[in-house]
């Protein structure tokens, strides 16, 4: 269905893809993996032609899709054969509601009127939006709008499906409906499936085949799932706890995990799980009665919190559920229609903004808009004047996190990892008692995300609370000493990350799920007990 | 009941605030906004886009408040009724003609409401029209070979708000940095964000109309695609030439009615073969029913009898303001305007 | 912009003429004052000359003594009365009631081939196109303002010199100033409020106007420190008062019938985008 033959994609000097070598067989479910940067986006894109039509850059090699070459194709003229889904589902949407974005494709291939509604109802049946059908797009959730946005590419039948992080910004729930959705069209309509993914705790086990691209420039690997994925460091932690086992074929799914642990379970019966750490700070953040209102609906409602000194607080919950609210309520340059919030004795929104990020420090969703400067040492320097930090308090705290950021780079030229420590660095200039991340592991790899919770443990041990929001299980299995859920602004459970954890299991880590009912969560508690025994 | 057509809601508009453009008639106006408004409510769907009539009615009201302030400041028109007399700002001999402060007067106040009135009615017109029906569904009710730029309106449409959610989130991000840029950098720490973000959606959304088939040509020959452009652009001049030759009495007679006819022709004739060269269908489109029809008939009554009226001198029009006078009420085109509102009887409340 | 048909020659030029003194003029109001005559002014008075051109009637001439404020008092002081349009007070579109209704309707902006172009000069000098409005140019004392009805054309008559002892009528044409305004065909709905009281600082005496004098023989009044010279013709000057007080009465009924029928309509619409937005929420 998909062949590229001898494909290498470059940019300037840059060398982004090089030697693939590849087929999809009509009807596989193939995930792209590898590491920020590695090239996933434009392996993908290369597969519609917008690589390089609309990107730019030069594709040497052929990439022919059902037949046609990409390079005699323009994206447009293979509308009908490939429909792409880009990161940002709202980005991609051309209209401003749902049953007109269904329709828009169809429009522009020309599909006669009566043909077009059978197949937008076909379409609203198929992932479930017929509740949606005539809502306007921007106000439905991250969940609901991917599945419009995949929807409204099958409406022009497509033969391949290309999706470029499908479940990034969803909650597990929401991420669990679209991939539902995407295995039954693999399997129904037999439709060829490409996806990049992170999280791959979430996809891994859908798919028939794994792409890993090194990155580099290095030719990619394909093969079956567990042995490529064990090969990669991006691997998710099933697949890193089979590697660490020797389990062979390193399982993919938990159902398969689960059969193999059994003599695992047997010999960590003895061990004491390690102890969450303790944690004897003193009360930082305090907050009461917290609620916040956009108009008439409420998005916190009545909440209460307190976070102590070294403590690592994970907010979870699904799409729209506070948790951003919450974080620029207690920061104080949020809105807040009652309640109290303290930190260190002071209502930090009484404060000026300045003094206020003395206290309690904010990283936003979107790093990008805290940054305005054309580079990183700029940035750095601007951070250093805002806080009336020595020159270089910014760069050394940036070093720490990242070493070998280049000072005259563009912060948008920054990988995402990069351009969050940037942020994140920014933000500790000032050295704030409390620090907020909101959704921090967006778009970011496994060794990533670990440098990330490294960090955080660091900076929790000097004294500093942190509090952040986020869908990511395996994280706060990895990072959290303690997790509060929230549901339509409310705290529906709030604890130490094991009670948490293993009492749904929505929230449970890989690790747990496998090793249930035994309280382990990462590979790597389990790794240290091994070695103890 | 299938909603009424899109254009018909415009039509209707439009025919109101031809009355509204007719007239400085504080009672007509009154009544023209009444009637906008209150169809406006009672027929508007429930989508987000509809509840921005009131937004328009507020502008409305500033545009008032600006016409009276300017009027007391730089004066124009005086009536012998002093109310105050404001200091008086000497200018230089080139600002001659421009008089900033001296006497206000009840004339020149009432003739500044009078004025600002009219702005609002016509502003309140567009507003129900907006709120009445999508200007995107409008738009693709437009013919096939105007398909691109209804497409980039669309798209501007779409991106505006963006950007407007985007400057928030930044501005509100820029406390988080202790704001303590001033002046220009204050504006340039808010722009630079807000632009790339603006250039990054733009490009997302044009990568992603190409993915899905915007624009296709679907083997169309050349000579057809530069013929279209040929007889479009040549028809635009000539619709551009013959305007100027009518509405300009000294230029040669051969420019007015006959250019523009060409132009007219030529026009057509490139939209006819532009709609052959792109092929699209249309999802759902709007139809001319017989309530949409009706709809748009009874805007339009209101705005040619009020025209019909003024032809016929009607003084009450435009009642005078020096001397002042209370306004009389032209009966036919207040009867027209009544007319429209024929809506609320045809469309339920809240349809769709 | 308001597109008149027919331009003469001149096309351009008294288009710019006439926008400006559209747009620049100001400041006034519509006087019904007696039509003068024949007058020139001694000392520092302001002379007007109003040329009627197509109009009939020749070139009257007034005195406004004192330092008038502007071109249109100064119009006024020399007994002139004039009336705005209604869609652009300011500009002048009547002088003296002429042209009568039916040439030019006084709702817009007159035609750049007939209206009231406005010149300045000084006094035995020669005219000169005013590039500001009546309303908004102050005479200087001593000088002459002119007036001249057409496409734009200076007045026919020059601007006067400094007049000899007894100021003597330059006599136009036509002598009895007038005589067909006084047919029953000038109906003023847009006219004419008395100058009295709201001029403070004329000197021109309102007496004059209301003198039922049918003469047409120049009256000529020499004050004191001044002269004022001024002709008195109000036999055809309509009384306005009743004229406006009777578009009152009539009209108040409809007035309060439309009124009534807007608020209901209001309360109306206030009442059913409440009850849906309670629904919405």
């Amino acid at each position: 269905m998909i062949r590229f033959e001898h494909v290498s994609v470059s940019y300037g000097d840059n060398l982004v893809l090089s030697g693939v070598d590849l087929t999809v067989p009509e009807g596989e479910l193939c995930l792209v993996v590898g590491n920020t940067g590695a090239g996933k986006s434009t392996l993908l894109r290369a597969v519609n032609g917008l690589v390089p039509h609309f990107t730019g850059g030069t594709l040497a090699g052929r990439v022919v899709v059902d037949g046609r070459d990409t390079a005699t194709h323009p994206p447009r003229e293979l509308a009908d054969v490939v429909g792409l889904v880009g990161q940002d589902p709202v980005a991609g949407f051309v209209t401003d509601t749902v049953e007109e974005e269904l329709a828009y494709s169809m429009e522009s291939l020309a599909v006669p009127e009566a043909v077009m509604r059978k197949r937008v109802e076909e379409t609203i049946d198929l992932l479930g939006l017929a509740d949606l059908r005539g809502r306007p797009l921007a106000t439905l959730s991250g969940g609901q709008q991917q599945r419009v946005a995949i929807g409204a590419t099958l409406t022009a039948h497509p033969r391949v499906l290309v999706l470029d992080e499908p479940t990034s910004a969803l909650d597990p729930g929401a991420a669990e409906d679209v991939l539902a959705a995407i295995h039954r069209l693999v399997h129904d309509l037999g439709m060829t499936v490409l996806i990049a993914e992170h999280r791959l705790e979430r996809v891994a086990q859908y798919a028939d085949r794994v792409v890993w691209l090194p990155g580099g420039g290095a030719a990619p690997i394909a093969g079956d799932p567990g042995p490529v994925l064990a090969e990669t460091p991006v691997a998710p932690p099933v697949v890193r706890l089979g590697r660490r086992m020797g389990w062979t074929p390193p399982p993919v799914s938990i159902r398969d995990a689960r059969r193999l642990a059994e003599p695992l379970r047997e010999r960590l019966r003895t061990v004491a799980p390690p102890a969450t750490e303790t944690l004897a700070g003193k009360e930082i953040l305090v907050a009461h009665g917290v609620t916040v209102r956009y108009g008439k609906t409420t998005a916190v409602q009545e909440l209460a919190l307190t976070v102590a000194v070294g403590e690592r607080v994970a907010v979870m919950g699904r799409n729209g559920s506070g948790k951003s609210s919450l974080l620029w309520a207690l920061q104080g340059s949020g809105k807040r229609a009652s309640g109290t919030v303290t930190v260190n004795g002071s209502d930090p929104a009484a404060l000026k903004p300045a003094a206020r990020r003395a206290r309690i420090g904010l990283v936003p969703q979107q790093p990008n808009e805290l940054l305005y400067l054309h580079t990183v040492a700029a940035e750095c320097a601007q951070a250093d004047t805002e806080s009336g930090r020595p020159t270089g308090t910014c760069r050394t705290i940036l070093d720490s996190l990242t070493p070998g950021i280049p000072t005259d780079i563009h912060p948008r030229d920054l990988s995402e990892g990069q351009r969050l420590a940037l942020v994140l660095a920014i933000a500790l200039t000032p050295r704030p008692d409390v620090l907020l991340l909101d959704e921090p592991t967006r778009g970011l790899d496994y060794p990533a995300k670990t440098r990330l919770a490294d960090t955080l443990r660091a900076l929790a041990r000097t004294g500093h609370a942190i509090v952040l929001a986020t869908h990511d299980v395996e994280f706060v299995a990895e990072y959290a000493t303690r997790v509060v859920v929230m549901a339509d602004g409310e705290v529906v459970a709030d604890g130490p990350v094991g009670d948490v954890v293993t009492a749904s299991p929505v929230f449970a880590p890989q690790v747990a799920k496998v090793l249930a009912p035994q309280p382990w969560f990462t590979v790597a508690a389990v790794e240290t007990a091994l070695d103890v025994l | 009941m299938r909603s009424p057509h899109s254009g018909a809601w415009w039509l209707w508009a439009l025919g109101l605030a031809v009355a509204a453009s007719r007239t400085t008639n504080p009672a007509l106006l009154a009544m023209i906004a009444v009637v906008a408004g209150f169809v406006a409510v009672h027929c508007r769907s429930s989508a987000p886009w509809s509840s921005a009539y009131g937004m328009f009615l507020k502008f409305g009201l500033v545009v008032i408040g600006i016409r009276l302030v300017f009027s007391v400041l730089v004066g124009g028109i005086n009536g012998p009724t002093v109310l105050f007399t404001l200091p008086e700002i000497p200018l230089p001999d080139w600002a001659q003609g421009i008089r900033l402060g001296g006497a206000v007067t009840t004339e020149g106040l009432v003739y500044a409401l009078y004025q600002g009135l009219q702005l609002a009615t016509l502003l309140g017109c567009v507003g129900a029209a907006n709120a009445l029906a999508d200007p995107r569904r409008l738009l693709k009710s437009v013919p096939t070979a105007l398909y691109e730029v209804s497409a980039a309106v669309v798209v501007a449409l779409t991106v505006a708000p963006q950007l407007a959610v985007s400057a928030k989130a930044v501005r509100r991000a820029r406390v988080l940095r202790g704001d303590t840029a001033h002046g220009w950098r204050a504006i340039r720490t808010l722009l630079v964000p807000v632009l790339e973000d603006a250039l990054d959606r733009s490009l997302h959304l044009a990568a992603a109309m190409d993915s899905r088939g915007y624009g296709r040509t679907a083997g169309i020959p050349r000579q057809t695609r530069l013929l279209t452009a040929a007889l479009v652009m040549g028809g635009l001049v000539g619709l551009c030439i013959g305007a100027y030759g009518l509405l300009d009495a000294e230029a040669p007679v051969f420019i007015g009615g006959p250019v523009l006819a060409i132009g007219v022709v030529l026009a057509v004739a490139g939209l006819l073969v532009g709609s052959r060269r792109l092929r699209r269908t249309r999802y759902r489109p709007d139809r001319w029913t017989v309530p949409s029809v009706l709809i748009a008939s009874s805007g339009a009554l209101a705005g040619a009898v009020t025209v019909l009226a003024e032809s016929f001198g009607d003084a009450s029009l435009v009642p005078s303001t020096v001397p002042l006078e209370l306004p009389d009420v032209p009966l036919l085109p207040t009867i027209g305007v009544l007319v429209a509102l024929l809506p609320v009887f045809l469309v339920g409340e809240g349809r769709s | 912009m308001v597109v008149r048909r027919g331009y003469g020659t001149h096309a351009g030029t008294v288009t710019v003429r006439l926008l400006v003194t559209v747009l620049l003029a100001a400041a006034g109001i519509v006087v019904g004052a007696p039509t003068s005559s024949a007058a020139v002014c001694g000392g520092n008075g302001v002379t007007v000359v109003v040329d009627f051109g197509s109009l009939g009637g020749g070139v009257q001439t007034g005195c406004a003594s004192g330092d008038p404020a502007s071109g249109l008092t100064a119009l006024a002081d020399a007994g002139f009365g004039y009336t705005f349009p209604t869609r652009q007070p300011g500009f002048v579109c009547r002088i003296n009631n002429r042209p009568g209704p039916d040439a030019d309707p006084c709702v817009n902006a007159s035609p750049a081939t007939a209206y009231w172009s406005y010149w300045y000069a000084d006094r035995g000098g020669s005219w000169t196109y005013s590039s500001l409005g009546a309303g908004n140019r102050d005479p200087r004392a001593g000088t002459v303002e002119g007036w001249s009805y057409g496409s734009g054309k200076a007045p026919t008559m020059a601007p006067p010199a400094k007049p000899a002892a007894p100021p003597a009528p330059t006599t136009p044409p036509a002598p009895p100033p007038l005589p067909p305004r006084a047919e029953p065909t000038i109906v003023p709905p847009l006219t004419l409020t008395p100058i009295a009281g709201s001029e403070p600082t004329s000197s021109t005496p309102p007496t004059t106007t209301t003198a039922p004098s049918s003469s047409s023989e120049p009256i000529t009044t020499t004050g004191s420190s001044m002269s004022v010279t001024s002709a008195s013709v109000a036999s055809e000057v309509p009384q306005p008062q009743p004229v406006a007080s009777e578009q009152k009465s009539g009209g108040s009924t409809t007035v309060i019938v439309a009124g009534v029928v807007v608020v209901a309509l209001a309360v109306l619409a206030f009442i059913t985008a409440r009850r849906r937005r309670a629904r919405d929420d």
